[in-house]
Formats: structure tokens, C-alpha cells, sequence
């Protein structure tokens, strides 16, 4: 079943309660949950997660090393790993650290999600939400922006390559330097194309009338209610077994960490 | 004609099933100036890029100096042939023209001194004195394109290809340009020029080069 024609709006709601219990819980389990639910909502949208998974994978070290900082960092709890008598990884640093994983993913899950619905239906989702068209058109062509501040990040890389430089093997300070060589030029044409947008736009007569009309339109059909109930109902659910009932429900990520102890 | 410095054979490149090269057999020699022309979409641009191997082929052989595209590394190429890109934005990532033109030299290691004689000289060739003080990303389209085919100069490549060189060159700059590429193409760097303009190309390079629907055709 592939539901990625789904109203924009349905999606908002899914992204919101994801995203919203990524924020707010500090349960893992909970956040394990969450991250499981999303990864089914972005396969029924037909949302290639692996890939982007792939694409990201330099990222991911990076994430991979935050973990470990923090859990590192973290004081309290009892420790799993000590260096003589520092402990290195305790389990709240453990469980804090997963924690930030599966909010990282859950960002990814709702960047994801919310790019299967095509940039135009997007705009008038969040416009029919009510949020000011100003607003929604100027979110929507950051958005649509993205791919080409990727592909401008991936052309300067090239041409620093074809100038003979082997950027793997320069020491670290002028790698460093590098990457300002990299993101200054990106910086600069993001602001120029952005005044050359805005005056694009108004001299087209960007919202010179109160009311603008759209020949393409969104529409709420029975599915989509549908989906929005049976959404609200799982996430009720999540947060009266992993919250509200505490450490009764303390979930199998916690349970397993007390083992390793 | 000795061994090739540039080799394809049979090269196929297609972008989500769409064929943009197909069947491409084409070899250049060391020296030669060899202008590709052809109509918009044909595969100009994609061509050049799978010599530098920026893109991947999907099937077939290249070869550069003897040697197997896939042996090289980016950096290793783009030690042996300079490459102008069709938007020259792109390529230009320092704040200014003389941190830009001494950039890859800097980096790797030359003389202070030798890089302040080249970079005088391409400034002086390339007419560029005039925007010393400008700041690169505030450059004309013209000047960015002098800039990038300055930069290639300095490192002094073996082979150089240019995409769209004369785009935003007035006709006095035009036929300088052309006219030091085949200053640079008599000392022996071989050169392939990307272009549009059929009759100003005709006039200096050694061979045209007709591409249509990812196929070549050698005309002159």
C-alpha cells in the first residue's frame, strides 16, 4: 500500500506528533518506538530511507562520534566502562546518547516524509493551515533550494580536486580552511539569488491582490481522515504506555542496558 | 597517429534510462586542438566530464595517457588536464583574484616568489589587472571566465578542456583567447574547446568535432 499522494496536511499532523515526542520524551524506548513508527509511515509514503541513509553516511560518523561524547560526558548513572576509576560510559550517558540517534533519524524520517508531496501542494497545505502565504512560499523555495546548494557544495569540491589538490591527505588546519573555500562562495550566491528572487517575484506582482486563486487544489478525502485518526489513536497510545504508566512499562532499550550492568 | 591521449571506445552514459552518450568511439592525440560543437542537449558537457571522470560511464572504455580512466584519482587527473566548467561560478571559491589564481600553487608547496611571476603574468594576459580589487563572487560572467581559464593556466596541465569559453567574451577577447590557446596548443598542450561558436572554433582548431544524439562525427 503506498499512500505518498496523501493530503500535505495529513503528513504535517504525522511529522508534527513524531517530531513533537522527539523533542519532549526522554524515554529511549519511547524514542525507539517513535523511530519505528516513522520508518513505517515513510515506507507506506514511499520514501527511500536507506538511501538517504546511504547518501548521509560521512554524516553519520559524525553522529556516531557525538554519541559517544556524550555518553562520555555524562556523569551520572552507573558506570558499564571505566578507565581505572573514570567512568567512561555509564548507563544514563548510554541512554542519552541513543536518545540523540533517534532524534537525529527522526528529523531525517520528517525531512523525508514531508518531501514525497510535491513543493506546490506543500504551499497551499500550509497556507489552508493558515499560515501566512508570505511565509509558506519563502519556506517552500528554501526548500526547493536545498538540492542546488548540494550540487554547488559538490561542484567547488570538484573543481578544488581538479586544480590537482588531494583534499584526503592535506593535514587538518588547512582542511579546515578548505571548507571555508568550500561554504564562502555558497553563502554568497545563496544571498544574491535570493535578492534576485524577491525581485523576481515582485516585479511579477507577488501578492498585489489580497486574494490569490489556485488552479490546483488540495482536498481532504476519507482516507486522509482516516489515516489522521488511526495516527492520533497510535501516538495516544505510545504516550499512555511509555509515559504515563512510567516504570512499568520501562521498556525493552532500558531493560537491556540494566542487563549489560 | 602515436598512442592517443585521449581513448573511448564504445562509451555509453544514460541518466535514469535516458541514453546520453551512446556507442562513442573517439581518440585524441597529445597535441591536437580538437573544437566539440553541436546543438544544445546533445551530450557536449557530459562527454567532457566523463573524460575527467567526474561522471561514470555506464559501459566502454576510456583511456587517458595510456591508462585507465578508473586508475586515477580526481586529483591525479586534474593534474594532467585543466578543465574550464561551463559556469564558471563554480570554480572560483576565493574571496579574491590573486588568493584565487595562486590557490592550487600555494597549496601545493611552490615558491613565493614564482607564484607572484605567474600570477602577474596571467593577470597581465588575461586583462584582469582592472578587477584586482574586486571581489571574486562580485565579478562579471566575462571575468569570471578569464579567472577560470587563469586559474588552469597556472597549473600548467599537459592537456586543457574548456567548456564554453567564449560565452560573455567580447569579440576582441574572443580572439585573444583563441589566439593564446594556440599559443599554448604550438608549445605542446593539447586542447578541447567546448563550444557554440562554430565560426570563430573553425578557425583555430585542428579538427571539428560534430556531436549529435551522444554519437560524434568528424567533420574537418
Amino acid at each position: 500500500m503506498k499512500l505518498h499522494n496523501t493530503d500535505p496536511r495529513v503528513k504535517f499532523l504525522i511529522v508534527a506528533l513524531i517530531t513533537s515526542i522527539g523533542v519532549i520524551s526522554g524515554n529511549v524506548s519511547l524514542l525507539f518506538v517513535n523511530f519505528l513508527v516513522g520508518l513505517i509511515y515513510a515506507k507506506l509514503f514511499d520514501v527511500k530511507f536507506f538511501r538517504i541513509i546511504k547518501r548521509l553516511k560521512k554524516a553519520l560518523y559524525f553522529l556516531l562520534f557525538i554519541i559517544i561524547i556524550q555518553s562520555i560526558f555524562t556523569v551520572q548513572g552507573t558506570p558499564l566502562l571505566k578507565l581505572y576509576d573514570v567512568a567512561l560510559i555509564t548507563d544514563v550517558g548510554l541512554k542519552r546518547g541513543i536518545g540523540y540517534l533517534f532524534r537525529v533519524m527522526i528529523i531525517l524520517l520528517s525531512g523525508a516524509i514531508i518531501s514525497t508531496s510535491n513543493t506546490a501542494d506543500v504551499l497551499k497545505g500550509f497556507s489552508k493551515l493558515g499560515m501566512p502565504y508570505e511565509l509558506a512560499f519563502t519556506t517552500s523555495m528554501g526548500v526547493r533550494f536545498l538540492p542546488i546548494l548540494m550540487e554547488e557544495i559538490e561542484s567547488t569540491y570538484t573543481a578544488i580536486q581538479l586544480r590537482g589538490i588531494n583534499i584526503k591527505k592535506l593535514r587538518f588546519v588547512k582542511r579546515v580552511q578548505m571548507t571555508t573555500y568550500l561554504f564562502m562562495p555558497i553563502i554568497y550566491s545563496t544571498i544574491v539569488r535570493s535578492k534576485k528572487i524577491s525581485e523576481s517575484v515582485e516585479t511579477r506582482g507577488f501578492r498585489v491582490g489580497d486574494k490569490r486563486t489556485s488552479y490546483r487544489d488540495i482536498k481532504f478525502i476519507r482516507r486522509d481522515y482516516m489515516i489522521c485518526i488511526i495516527t492520533l489513536l497510535i501516538f495516544v497510545g505510545m504516550i499512555y504506555f511509555f509515559e504515563l504508566r512510567g516504570d512499568y512499562y520501562e521498556g525493552f532499550i532500558s531493560s537491556w542496558i540494566h542487563k549489560i550492568r | 597517429m602515436n598512442t592517443p591521449y585521449i581513448y573511448l571506445k564504445n562509451v555509453c552514459y544514460s541518466i535514469k534510462g535516458t541514453k546520453i552518450i551512446s556507442g562513442l568511439n573517439l581518440s585524441i592525440g597529445r597535441s591536437e586542438f580538437v573544437a566539440l560543437i553541436g546543438e544544445n542537449g546533445c551530450g557536449k558537457t557530459t562527454l567532457t566530464k566523463l573524460l575527467l571522470g567526474i561522471l561514470k560511464k555506464d559501459f566502454g572504455e576510456v583511456k587517458i595517457d595510456g591508462k585507465y580512466i578508473e586508475k586515477y584519482k580526481l586529483h591525479e587527473i586534474g593534474n594532467k588536464i585543466g578543465y574550464v566548467f561551463q559556469n564558471p561560478s563554480y570554480q572560483i571559491f576565493a574571496p579574491t583574484i590573486l588568493e584565487e589564481l595562486s590557490f592550487a600553487m600555494k597549496y601545493k608547496g611552490n615558491d613565493e616568489e614564482i607564484i607572484k611571476l605567474r600570477t602577474e603574468d596571467i593577470i597581465d594576459k588575461f586583462s584582469l589587472g582592472d578587477a584586482r580589487d574586486v571581489t571574486t563572487y562580485n565579478l562579471s560572467q566575462g571575468e569570471k571566465r578569464r579567472l577560470a581559464i587563469g586559474c588552469m593556466m597556472m597549473n600548467e596541465s599537459e592537456f586543457i578542456i574548456l567548456d564554453e569559453p567564449t560565452l560573455g567574451l567580447d569579440a576582441e577577447l574572443k580572439i585573444n583567447l583563441m589566439e593564446y590557446l594556440c599559443d599554448i596548443n604550438k608549445q605542446g598542450v593539447g586542447i578541447i574547446i567546448v563550444s557554440h561558436d562554430k565560426e570563430i572554433v573553425s578557425k583555430y582548431a585542428h579538427r571539428i568535432i560534430l556531436m549529435k544524439d551522444g554519437r560524434t562525427n568528424e567533420t574537418a
